[in-house]
């Protein structure tokens, strides 16, 4: 199985501030027809009322918003930002900044878990870094998952 | 001594929670104390019962002096070090374990 899908993937160089990497991080899911438009609006008001707690370790973010009607289903988007995000976070600024949603139930589980490695493993974020488009780093992200 | 309720979480109790959970479930069996950790969400996490909570700076902020029992602030939810370091002085402070 595919850790995350390519449609699901992204790489940035442009600058971005806080509310427009969240809306492309949300674009995706929405092209992607896992969530509607409202889910992302609802990721961008989470971020305002509980502040940056979704920047979860040091250039890491997982933004996402309450498992609700908006969410089609379970599903998991990934932006590599060569210009770092700056949410106002102790562990700012961000270069990889996921996007998740649940339908409450339980099946995203193991996809985060496959995401928990990657993070526990700095050799792997390097990599990820380097990578220069899309389709590199879908096959990076493969390889490594079957790793672990 | 009675199994541990650890309560691990964020925003919504789906998200970073979970990944606080696994960690957190790691770091207990580790050192083999019986703990059941589950991920909750801001809003109900000082209404469910749990001997702690584990959350972000932001978070611990949010629920601050609502909650009932100590709240552990975690910096980085995937650095097993610090994640271990935590769960062990929190044993050490509040279950008696040297």
């Amino acid at each position: 199985m595919a850790f995350i899908k390519i449609e699901n993937l992204k790489i940035r160089k442009e600058k971005m501030d806080a509310n427009e990497a969240l809306r492309e991080i949300g674009r995706l899911m929405v092209d992607s027809k896992s969530v509607q438009p409202k889910y992302v609006e609802n990721m961008i008001a989470s971020y305002r009322e509980f502040g940056p707690y979704f920047v979860i370790a040091p250039g890491v973010a997982i933004a996402h918003a309450k498992p609700d009607e908006s969410v089609i289903r379970d599903d998991i988007a990934l932006m590599i930002c060569h210009s770092p995000v700056i949410f106002n976070s102790h562990n700012d600024p961000v270069t990889m900044l996921f996007g998740l949603c649940a339908t409450g139930s339980h099946q995203h589980m193991e996809v985060l878990m496959k995401v928990a490695n990657l993070l526990s493993d700095t050799e792997a974020q390097k990599q990820i870094m380097d990578v220069t488009n899309e389709r590199e780093l879908f096959e990076l992200l493969n390889s490594l998952s079957d790793k672990t | 001594m009675k199994e541990l309720r650890v309560q691990a979480v964020c925003g919504f109790g789906v998200g970073s929670s979970t990944l606080l959970k696994m960690k957190l479930d790691q770091a207990f069996r580790k050192n083999n104390i019986e703990a059941t950790v589950f991920a909750g969400d801001v809003a109900t996490s000082t209404s469910t019962a749990c001997d702690v909570i584990f959350t972000s700076r932001e978070l611990a902020e949010t629920i601050g002096s609502r909650a009932k029992c100590p709240v552990i602030v975690i910096n980085s939810f995937v650095d097993k070090v610090e994640i271990e370091a935590k769960v062990l002085q929190y044993m050490a402070d509040h279950q008696g374990l040297k």
